[in-house]
């Protein structure tokens, strides 16, 4: 009873006592799954779009990317302390945020919001590419860790504390009143709309909470790297969240995480056994668009699967010899 | 810059606007008549390129060109058959399809040629340059692109607006479920819509094969150059796509010559603009209160 009530509760803990004991295998395995929870942050992120207000953001990495190159350049070539570089990234991505933000829905259109967002990304990353002082097409690199984070096990720990944190943070905006006015833009935006709420409001709102979200997960990032590549910026790795988030499940809490955690061990170690992994991905992409459409955790399964388990047991108890009812 | 360099740079920039328009008119048939934005057209491009290359070492020139275009216009009836369950529903979806389908293509394309890097070739009677006076060179095969394309371009538009299957095609573009409650078979009007697409794309990748070496994985950022030219012309608007086109490959020829370091991205650049000031695309009139 204990456990259905408190669902989430309990598989949030298992999660993270799992993942804290994570260090005890090889250092390569560790790099891995700090990959994974930052990744699975920036598709939390996303879902805090997708999910909640159904916006399709198409280029969800631009703010992620900049917040890893911000870092760089706030720390090397502006010259600021760690913590001020920290800080002045969330500004910078606040305030753009706010501004792309606002130019991208204000026309209410969602799809030329879709086609905007993968614009603007695709802008930033061509341009990237040419500017000299951010290192053409290599990054940044020597960028620092937190002093008390450099090791590998400790900088895991350090991101797993902050990822742990972000995630309660996401699940408890889940179930506040806000997020139940941005699923009624989801569904109907004209009743929300005569409801006297601010459409428009509503949805800045959510994009730049997404795109701070997004912003952490870009500087845990660039600490794990240790460096900015041009690739946190790509429509590519846009995709990529997307993937995941679909793949997971957009309508549940921790699809994402799921797809995330999937997704990253398709794209780092399915290369490592075979050299078509690249289509393997797409056919992956293709079933799970053709036939699951909710994503692994969204589309029934999991209770399906619950229910005829739970079937199973009782079966069985009735067999030992219960009353016939 | 004197007139000669001026005029070379027109014909590449025009040679490649009108292979882009091949690609881009094929992703504006199906976005308007299906509302498919297909991501896997750059995929396509770059199968029909590597055809192009083992045919023509086996073939005349313009057999080539029947076979690749037949070759990737039978592609379409299997793009047909797989985004059939998806024909209407929300966007995010097919994209993601035809993304995951970009990848399966890419991946085959890169079975089939592996890291083969191919010459080029072209028939001599198309290499090289026509003189016109004393400085001006004009390379013949580019003319000829620029040519072909401004042809296809025609014969496209006759289609269209003379032929009764062009009506059925535009008929269904505006209303599909008129069409239907008339009694045609508008599920082989979709299969024909593909094919069209993907026969324009086979010309294109044939078209671009000669001069252009390309590699098995450079198919993912086809997209992303072709992107620019589609919002440009505007996402629904299929008139658009040519001027677009022309736009983006002059604006590249001359980029090119002028701004070498950044003239990548001033078609993303006029693209953000023209998605934020006239979101219906360049050339068209702004709509009115609907």
């Amino acid at each position: 009873m204990f456990i259905k009530k408190h669902r989430d509760a309990v598989v949030g803990a298992a999660l993270l006592l799992a993942l804290a004991l994570v260090p005890l295998g090889k250092n390569s395995l560790v790099e891995l799954v700090s990959k994974m929870i930052i990744l699975a942050v920036l598709a939390l992120s996303l879902n805090l779009q997708l999910g909640l207000t159904g916006l399709m953001p198409m280029g969800h990495a631009l703010m992620f990317g900049l917040s890893t190159y911000g870092y760089g350049i706030f720390l090397r070539l502006v010259g600021l302390g760690i913590g001020p570089s920290i800080l002045m990234v969330l500004l910078c991505v606040f305030v753009l945020s706010i501004l792309i933000g606002y130019v991208m829905l204000k026309s209410g259109n969602m799809l030329a919001y879709a086609f905007l967002n993968m614009g603007i990304c695709l802008l930033v990353y061509t341009s990237i590419f040419k500017i000299k002082a951010l290192g053409n097409d290599m990054g940044m690199t020597k960028l620092l860790r937190l002093p008390f984070a450099t090791g590998t096990t400790s900088n895991y720990y350090f991101t797993l504390a902050v990822v742990a944190v972000i995630v309660l943070c996401i699940y408890l905006f889940n179930r506040s009143p806000m997020a139940s006015v941005l699923r009624g833009i989801r569904e109907n935006e004209t009743k929300v709309a005569a409801l006297g709420i601010n459409v428009l409001k509503m949805r800045l709102v959510d994009y730049v909470i997404s795109n701070m979200v997004a912003c952490v997960a870009g500087l845990l990032y660039a600490m794990r790297n240790q460096a900015a590549f041009t690739n946190d910026l790509s429509a590519d790795l846009s995709m990529q969240v997307l993937i995941m988030v679909v793949l997971g499940g957009s309508n549940s809490f921790w699809g994402p995480i799921l797809g995330a955690a999937f997704v990253t061990f398709l794209t780092s170690r399915l290369s490592l056994y075979t050299v078509y992994y690249n289509g393997i991905f797409g056919i992956i992409i293709v079933l799970i668009v053709l036939f699951m459409r909710g994503g692994i955790l969204g589309s029934g399964y999991v209770e399906q699967i619950a229910a005829s388990i739970k079937r199973l047991l009782g079966s069985r108890r009735k067999e030992e010899g219960a009353p016939h009812e | 810059m004197n007139f000669a360099i001026f005029l070379q740079t027109v014909v590449m920039g025009c040679a490649s606007g009108m292979i882009n328009y091949l690609i881009v008119s094929g992703v504006a048939l199906m976005v308007c008549g299906m509302g498919i934005v297909n991501m896997g057209q750059g995929a396509f491009y770059v199968m029909a390129c590597f055809l192009t290359y083992t045919l023509l070492q086996h073939c005349n020139f313009w057999v080539t060109c029947l076979l690749v275009v037949i070759i990737t216009g039978a592609m379409g009836i299997f793009m047909n058959l797989v985004t059939r369950r998806l024909m209407g529903q929300n966007l995010l979806f097919t994209m993601l399809l035809t993304y995951g389908i970009s990848y399966i293509v890419i991946e085959i394309t890169y079975i089939t040629w592996g890291v083969k890097v191919f010459p080029r070739q072209m028939p001599d009677y198309l290499s090289g340059v026509l003189a016109i006076g004393d400085s001006i060179r004009l390379p013949k095969y580019y003319l000829m692109v620029c040519i072909a394309g401004f042809l296809v371009f025609i014969l496209y538009w006759q289609l269209m607006d003379k032929t009764k299957l062009g009506a059925l095609l535009r008929a269904t573009i505006s209303d599909r479920t008129q069409i239907t409650c008339m009694g045609w078979n508008v599920r082989f009007l979709f299969t024909v819509m593909f094919i069209l697409a993907m026969a324009m794309c086979g010309l294109a990748g044939f078209l671009n094969a000669p001069i252009q070496v390309m590699s098995t994985r450079s198919g993912t950022t086809i997209f992303a150059n072709i992107m620019p030219i589609i919002f440009i012309g505007g996402l629904f608007n299929m008139k658009g796509a040519l001027p677009a086109a022309l736009l983006v490959g002059l604006v590249n020829a001359f980029g090119a010559i002028y701004f070498p370091q950044v003239y990548t991205m001033i078609p993303s650049l006029i693209m953000v603009v023209v998605m934020l000031i006239k979101p219906d695309g360049i050339l068209s009139k702004r709509k009115e209160a609907q």
